[in-house]
Order: C-alpha cells, then structure tokens, then sequence
C-alpha cells in the first residue's frame, strides 16, 4: 500500500501541495484530476522521490529509497528515456537495472504500437515517443505505476487503443495512478477518482459509489470544483453590454 | 556488477560511434594531407628545389596534424558532454530510480569519458607513428636513420605531447588532464540536470589546447594542468556538497 500522509510542499513562498493524505492499494486504476497547476504533477514527483517534501510517504509502511524505489515506475509526457538509445537498447538497460521488467509485455506492446525496435527514440514522433514512455512504465514490473499527462500529443484513436490495452495487460497487484485532463475518456475504466485543487485533496471518491449515487465523473468533479455553467454567458453579457455603452 | 556495466554501456551506446567516426575522419583527413604533402616533398627532393619539409615533424607540421587532432577533441569533448543532459527528455527520471546510486552513475561516466579521451591520445598516437613509418619507407634511404621515428616524437611538440617517453613531467601533466578532462565532461550533464551551469569544461577546453603542445622541460605547464585539474577537483567537491545538503535537507524534513 502506497501512504501519503500530511504531505506539504512549497515552491518558495507557494505552496504547491498541502496537507496531502492519500491511500493507494494495490490493484486499483486512480485518476487524478485537478485543473493546471493543481498539484498533480508535484504530488506525483513527491512520491518518486523527485522534490524534498515534509510530511510521510511510504510503501508498504517503509519509506521510498533506492532500495524500494523500482515498486514505482512513472511514465511522463516530459518523458524520461534516453533520445538517442533504440528502443531495444532500452530495454537491454532497463532489464539490468528493474529486475522484474517483463521482456514479453514489451515485445507485444512494441508489437501492438507498431513501434521500431532499432530506431533512436529521438527519430520517433511525439505520439510514439508518448507510447514508448508508457511502455517502459508498464514493463518495469512495477507495483505502482504513476502516469503524467501520458497522452498529450495522441490522437484519439491511439488514445483508445492504450485504454483497451492497459485493461487487458493489467496485473491484479499493479496500481495506475493516471493524472490527465481526458475526464470523459478515462471515466469507463478507472476505479476511483482523486481531485485535486491548489493542492489540497478536494474529492475522493470511487466509481461503485458514483454509479450508487447516479453521476457521472465529470458532473462529479464539476460539483466539486464548483464549475458554474453560467460563467461563461456572464462574460460574454458583460462584454456586449460593455460594448453598448 | 551488470549493472553497473550497463550504465557503462548506456554512455558507450549514446556516443560510441560518432567518437569513432570522429577519429576516423581524423584519420582520413591526416593520412590524405600527410600523403599529399610527402608526394610534394619528395618531387621537390628529386628536383633538387630543397629538402625543407623532408623530415616527419616537419610534415606532420605542413599537414597540420594538430589541428585535426584539436577538431577531433573539441567534437569528441562535445559528444562526451550530450549524453546524461536533458535535452528532449528528463533523463535525470530515469537515472534516479536505477539499482544503482546517482553517484555511480556520475563515477561510470567519468570512467567513460577518461578511456574515451584515452582512445582519442592512443588513436592520434598510432596514427602519427603509421604516417612516421610511412615516411621511412617512402623517402630516400640517406634522408633516413634508425633513430628518424624517435627523433620525430621528441622533436614534434604534438607527438612528445601524445607519447612524453623519458619526461615524467609530462606524464603527470597528461594523468591530471585526462582525468580534469573525464570529470569535468561528466560534471557537465550531472548538474545540467539540476538546472545548474557547469563551468569546468567550458575553461577546460580552451585551457586544454593551449597547454598540450609543447617542448621538452616546460614544466610551468604540468603546475598549469595541475591547477586546472584542481579547479575541476573544486568544482566537483562543491556540487557533491550541494546536493548532499540538498538529499540531507530532505531527509530532514521528511522526518520533521
């Protein structure tokens, strides 16, 4: 089990995360929502160890070190990989160093996505390179597997693809910790839905208890976020009446 | 121990073969103008017009070998700085979850970049030594002695400089260089990817192509090449420092 608990972070005089307390077991798909600049990328970098934080972050009860840290593995639309290592370089390397990596899911999800196996990444286009980041993410044999933006750049028909694909390859210990702004998309396959908003966990809640109460995903974080609808119209009467006088 | 090959391997994957075409186009283009130049000699020779170049030092000199060994360095110098930036991707991701420490990753390239500056010497050397015998064999037999190859790599700067024989000075002034040189290129993209700017390198380089050439007995040189090696030596003590502070600071305040 993967716990946050009372996790700040500040950048500067910001604080980007704040009073953070999160539980993650094992076997579920987490969407994290939150607006730009929310905190979802901050918590996730927190987790892998990437920013110093205060607060408590543990794996299992133990803190995360080198020595647990291959239990996670992050996919990043920064993306994380060598430019100019092939694909089968990588996966040479990554054999070494994560000892659970998983040969045949590389193979088929190379295979599936068509990708090059003897091609530098940096010759790949953004939407390869976006599905060689979540390829290495998911073949490391990791338990927690935390995923950035991973699509931004695919087209929807690749988009599709990955969500059939990671429905079918899924072990039932590997944890999806998905942040993405594709509410509508990722809202028929994920088990539970965090939101985020000025870094503080805002809403929690899994899919079981919104089919009960009868809402759908996005209805749900727009009550949470308090989205007015009619936000919008009052810029716009503003403006013509503006433009009136 | 495979791990720690493989991050060997990850430096010589990303750079490898452009050092080695590097050093091939060096070669080519030194063995062209040397070939080019003895052929001219020796018509001048035959036409009794003068025997000026006719020794190696002196036509390894006409082919401007230096320079082609500086464009080799200055590339090579390039090609060992990319690998490990974060230039297209946030390599630093990946480096920090490995079964091995930043640290050790830091130390594998600087191991790297020290055997690849060591081929690029050894590469330059062979090659002169080649052109050297290729001159013996090409000139007239009076023109040549059995001491003609010695003498060439005492008298050429360049080729004292690569193969120092008796001068110890200069053999402690090459071990500081190559080793300045082999961290100073791995400091580079180790603090680039914390954002930060690496100097070492950039004074290095220059510094570098200033000292290497020169005669015998020079030894304000080696105290040059020893200074730089400790400004290096400096640079990466404080960086060390830093982030030990920085890893120590959040450890503190993962407990606080």
């Amino acid at each position: 089990m993967l716990e946050i608990t009372h996790l700040i972070k500040s950048f500067g005089t910001q604080r980007a995360l704040d009073d953070v307390s999160l539980t993650l077991p094992q076997g579920q798909i987490v969407g994290l929502f939150g607006a730009n600049g929310a905190g979802k990328t901050t918590l996730m970098k927190s987790i892998l160890g990437f920013h110093p934080y205060h607060g408590q972050i543990t794996l299992d009860g133990a803190p995360i070190t080198p020595k647990n840290i291959s239990r996670l593995s992050f996919a990043t639309s920064e993306h994380s990989f060598f430019p100019n290592l092939t694909a089968a370089a990588h996966r040479d390397f990554y054999r070494e160093h994560f000892p659970r990596f998983s040969d045949k899911r590389f193979r088929v999800l190379m295979d599936f996505f068509e990708l090059p196996a003897h091609k530098p990444l940096r010759s790949f286009s953004t939407g390869q390179k976006n599905q060689f980041e979540v390829i290495l993410a998911l073949c490391q044999g990791a338990d927690y597997i935390l995923m950035d933006e991973p699509f931004a750049g695919n087209d929807i028909f690749n988009r599709e693809d990955f969500y059939k694909v990671l429905l079918g390859i899924l072990e039932p210990h590997e944890t999806v910790l998905l942040s993405t702004h594709l509410i509508e998309e990722v809202s028929d396959f994920i088990g539970r839905a965090v939101l985020i908003r000025h870094g503080k966990i805002v809403g929690d809640v899994t899919a079981e208890q919104l089919e009960e109460e009868g809402k759908s995903l996005t209805a749900y974080i727009k009550e949470t976020y308090h989205y007015r609808n009619d936000r919008v119209l009052r810029v716009l009467e503003d403006m013509s009446e503006e433009d009136r006088l | 121990m495979k791990q720690h090959l493989s991050v060997l391997g990850l430096f010589a994957r990303s750079s490898l073969l452009r050092v080695l075409a590097v050093l091939l186009a060096m070669g080519g283009a030194e063995i062209f103008f040397f070939g080019r130049a003895l052929r001219e000699a020796l018509v001048a020779y035959r036409a009794d017009i003068g025997n000026g170049l006719l020794t190696p030092e002196r036509l390894l000199d006409y082919t401007a070998v230096n320079v082609w060994f500086a464009a080799a360095f200055l590339l090579i110098t390039l090609f060992l700085c990319l690998p490990g930036c974060e230039f297209g991707a946030h390599t630093g991701y990946t480096l920090r979850r490995l079964s091995v420490s930043e640290n050790t990753v830091f130390l594998w390239q600087t191991v790297y970049n020290i055997l690849i500056y060591l081929l690029l010497a050894a590469a330059q050397t062979l090659i002169s030594y080649g052109l050297c015998l290729w001159y013996t064999a090409a000139v007239p037999a009076e023109l040549v002695s059995n001491q003609t190859v010695f003498l060439a790599f005492y008298r050429s700067e360049l080729l004292h400089a690569l193969l120092p024989l008796a001068d110890l000075a200069l053999w402690i002034r090459n071990l500081l260089l190559l080793f300045s040189l082999g961290l100073a290129a791995a400091l580079f993209p180790c603090k680039q990817r914390e954002r930060r700017y690496s100097g070492s390198i950039i004074a290095l380089v220059p510094a570098t192509l200033l000292v290497f050439e020169r005669g015998i007995g020079e030894f304000g040189h080696t105290a040059i090449a020893a200074c730089i090696c400790l400004m290096v030596v400096c640079e990466w003590v404080s960086f060390a420092l830093v982030r030990g502070d920085g890893e120590g600071g959040e450890e503190a305040e993962e407990h606080a």
